[in-house]
């Protein structure tokens, strides 16, 4: 079932790519402006990606962001997000910038209003801005107790996941072994710097692709290496109108007959789901109402292999997720949460 | 009563010329000509760094993509059960850490960096657009005001072309009169005194005359190489908007390859539906590819025209130089015989092209 969207222009079928649905002039400055205010409302803690950033990379969405240059705006079917080839082009743009604009400035100004004057506005303002990375690796050493031969290491991946459409957080806490050091796949040096090997860099960016318990298993396939805990916190969907996400959540979605009906306000839900595998976690939780735990969702012969590495490894896993969405949503959609027995944080906009 | 010709001669003397629009001189034009080339020659090598970058990307897209390939020929060579123990190997080595070699990189990691490679160079395209807009629409504005500047210079020109022949009327009565005198009475001495005056008005104006006729020459080839440009830009913004389209579509291709990818990624690792959208991807990167190297093969031959282009316009810019301080050489000499000769030329046509 498409998702609907407020006011979506008419797209021409050629324009428009498989799996995406188009966003048309003030339409997609309006999407854009409440994308940012959920992003801004959500009071990320540091295990999200950062929503300053977040913030700052959409803002150059849309034809406001763009300064006209880009009409449109496409989101994917998947989750209601803007597509990772919007995400890419503002990174891209970024790059471009600062040679555009040293060659622009070789030439006279254009005239205000052309293309070419918005474009020069466009990237001035770009460059000035830090936005999201679509793929950064960062290793910091947490302490490293050379008696026991232990270094003890905390790995931060941000990145767009093309599968998902949404950017990403891996924080995966993990030691590396001393007997590993003299071929170690994170280098120490000194002044405490840690590096990742192209060769572990390579295998961790493999593997940092699946839900944090997946994770967690295959990174603790890799000779040398202890996982204590992985989180992957992750930004969307964006649910709208006509998504299909089952009846009582799609009912809270009803334009007509949903909680905004009466307010006029336009429904949305905006997730932030967060799912930790770790040793320290107490007890396997399913907070999150829109998923279940991967044991729960296996077959008996595949949940037996799963409890046989929950032994092996020690680890319990969470789930949950909070939302943001407008103020006539937030208390029913808390109570659908407590129904579903996953109570959950819900921001109001 | 008939004005006498000392009469007339006087009033020719204190006549005043007035050219229109800016006042010329020899380096102010010499600049002109001078900028444009710089302009010019700035233009082609913008034009030739993005062919290179289109050559870059040809290669860019294939690079990498044969490593990633083997892994899948691999799998089908087992499954074909051709050499399935050295095939086997292959494949576990293909395996993050099991085997000796460095891991490969994550097939989603290839094909994101794949992707971001194409999108960047349709990026770059788009900014080249813009600014090869603004440059068609600068252009356009250029010539037009190069064309008033040419029109005012040809007038100029005809200003000191009749004003020299008028000149050269009054000192031809005056050598006529002077042959009938002796030569130290005091009317003679009037009348060569008026001759050596009429001789100065003449080489001063004549230094005008060429002046504006050497500036429409020059304004004339820069209007030339400038309608050039404007042709070759015209037809490569129409050229490019379409690679640029086209780019957007295989990039869109593209990203629906890699989303069915990436959610196959997610299932398993190694699937032969990988290798089916494997090979649809090659296909949507083949096209990047080729599309990158007509843009580029496009671009080295329009470079290529318009530098040998460029090589002449120069030398017919040197060649007007020469001719220019060659002239400057003869008028300080004051042989103003070739001035009026060529007064009576440019009048000449100037009085034909107002007949025809």
């Amino acid at each position: 079932m498409p998702l609907c969207l407020e006011g979506p222009g008419p797209a021409q079928p050629s324009e428009q790519p498989a799996g995406c649905l188009v966003c048309e002039a003030e339409a997609a400055d309006r999407y854009v402006a409440r994308l940012r205010a959920g992003l801004q409302s959500a009071r990320l803690n540091n295990l999200f990606p950062p929503a300053r950033l977040l913030g700052a990379h959409h803002g150059f969405l849309g034809p406001a962001g763009s300064e006209g240059l880009h009409e449109r705006l496409h989101l994917s079917q998947l989750n209601g997000l803007p597509t990772a080839r919007e995400i890419l082009r503002v990174k891209i743009d970024r790059e471009l910038a600062p040679a555009f604009l040293a060659e622009a400035a070789e030439r006279p100004p254009p005239p205000l209003g052309t293309k070419l004057q918005r474009r020069i506005a466009y990237y001035s303002r770009l460059v000035q801005t830090a936005i999201m990375p679509s793929d950064r690796m960062q290793i910091d050493l947490r302490h490293q107790r050379s008696a026991e031969g232990r270094a003890a290491l905390r790995m931060t991946i941000d990145r767009f996941d093309l599968a998902g459409n949404q950017f990403v957080r891996y924080t995966v806490l993990f030691a590396q072994r001393d007997r590993f050091w003299h071929r170690p796949h994170v280098s120490l040096d000194d002044s405490d710097l840690a590096a990742p090997t192209e060769a572990f860099r390579r295998t961790a960016s493999r593997l940092t692709s699946h839900e944090a318990e997946v994770a967690f298993l295959l990174l603790s396939e890799v000779e040398g290496i202890e996982v204590e805990d992985v989180r992957r916190c992750r930004v969307g969907p964006l649910l709208l109108p006509g998504a299909a996400v089952g009846g009582a959540l799609e009912a809270l979605l009803d334009p007509a007959r949903g909680p905004c009906a009466a307010t006029g306000a336009q429904p949305w839900i905006l997730c932030f789901p967060e799912d930790r595998a770790g040793i320290e976690v107490a007890e396997h939780l399913a907070r999150d109402p829109l998923a279940r735990l991967m044991r729960d969702a296996v077959g008996e012969e595949a949940r037996a292999l799963i409890d046989a590495k929950v032994a092996e490894h020690g680890y319990r896993v969470v789930k949950s997720r909070k939302f943001v969405c407008p103020a006539p949503l937030s208390e029913p959609l808390a109570a659908l949460c407590r129904e579903l027995g996953a109570p959950s944080v819900v921001h109001a906009v | 009563m008939s004005e006498t010709p000392a009469s007339k001669v006087d009033a020719l003397l204190v006549q005043s010329v007035v050219y229109d629009g800016e006042g010329y001189t020899r380096e102010n034009v010499q600049q002109m000509v001078t900028d444009y080339q710089a302009r010019h020659k700035q233009n082609l090598t913008s034009l030739a760094d993005l062919s290179k970058a289109h050559d870059d990307l040809a290669a860019e897209m294939t690079k990498d993509l044969v490593d990633s390939k083997s892994a899948w020929e691999h799998v089908k060579n087992i499954f074909k059960g051709q050499k399935v123990g050295t095939n086997f190997r292959g494949l576990l080595e293909k395996i993050p850490l099991l085997g000796s070699k460095l891991p490969d990189r994550g097939i989603n990691e290839l094909l994101e960096e794949k992707i971001e490679v194409a999108q960047r160079r349709v990026q770059e395209i788009g900014n080249y657009l813009d600014t090869m807009q603004q440059q068609v629409s600068d252009l356009q504005t250029d010539i037009g005001r190069l064309n008033k500047k040419m029109v005012v210079a040809a007038m100029n020109e005809e200003r000191a072309a009749k004003f020299v022949l008028e000149l050269e009327a009054a000192l031809k009565e005056i050598d006529g009169k002077l042959e009938g005198l002796d030569a130290k009475s005091a009317e003679a001495r009037e009348l060569q005194a008026k001759r050596d005056e009429i001789r100065r008005v003449i080489w001063e104006h004549g230094a005008k005359l060429r002046l504006y006729s050497n500036a429409e020459d020059r304004i004339a080839s820069i209007v030339k190489m400038n309608n050039n440009f404007l042709e070759i830009l015209t037809n490569l913004h129409a050229n490019m908007q379409t690679l640029y389209d086209s780019g957007n579509e295989v990039l869109n291709e593209l990203q629906g390859n890699l989303a069915g990818l990436a959610s196959a990624a997610k299932a398993a690792d190694l699937t032969l539906e990988m290798q089916q959208a494997m090979e649809s991807l090659k296909e949507s990167v083949n096209k990047v590819a080729v599309l990158a190297s007509e843009t580029s093969l496009y671009l080295t031959q329009n470079v290529e025209r318009l530098t040998s282009e460029m090589k002449i316009y120069d030398e017919a810019t040197q060649k007007l130089v020469e001719s220019n301080l060659a002239a400057e050489r003869e008028m300080k000499e004051q042989r103003i015989d070739e001035t009026i000769q060529l007064a009576r030329t440019e009048y000449g046509n100037f009085e034909e092209a107002r007949k025809g």
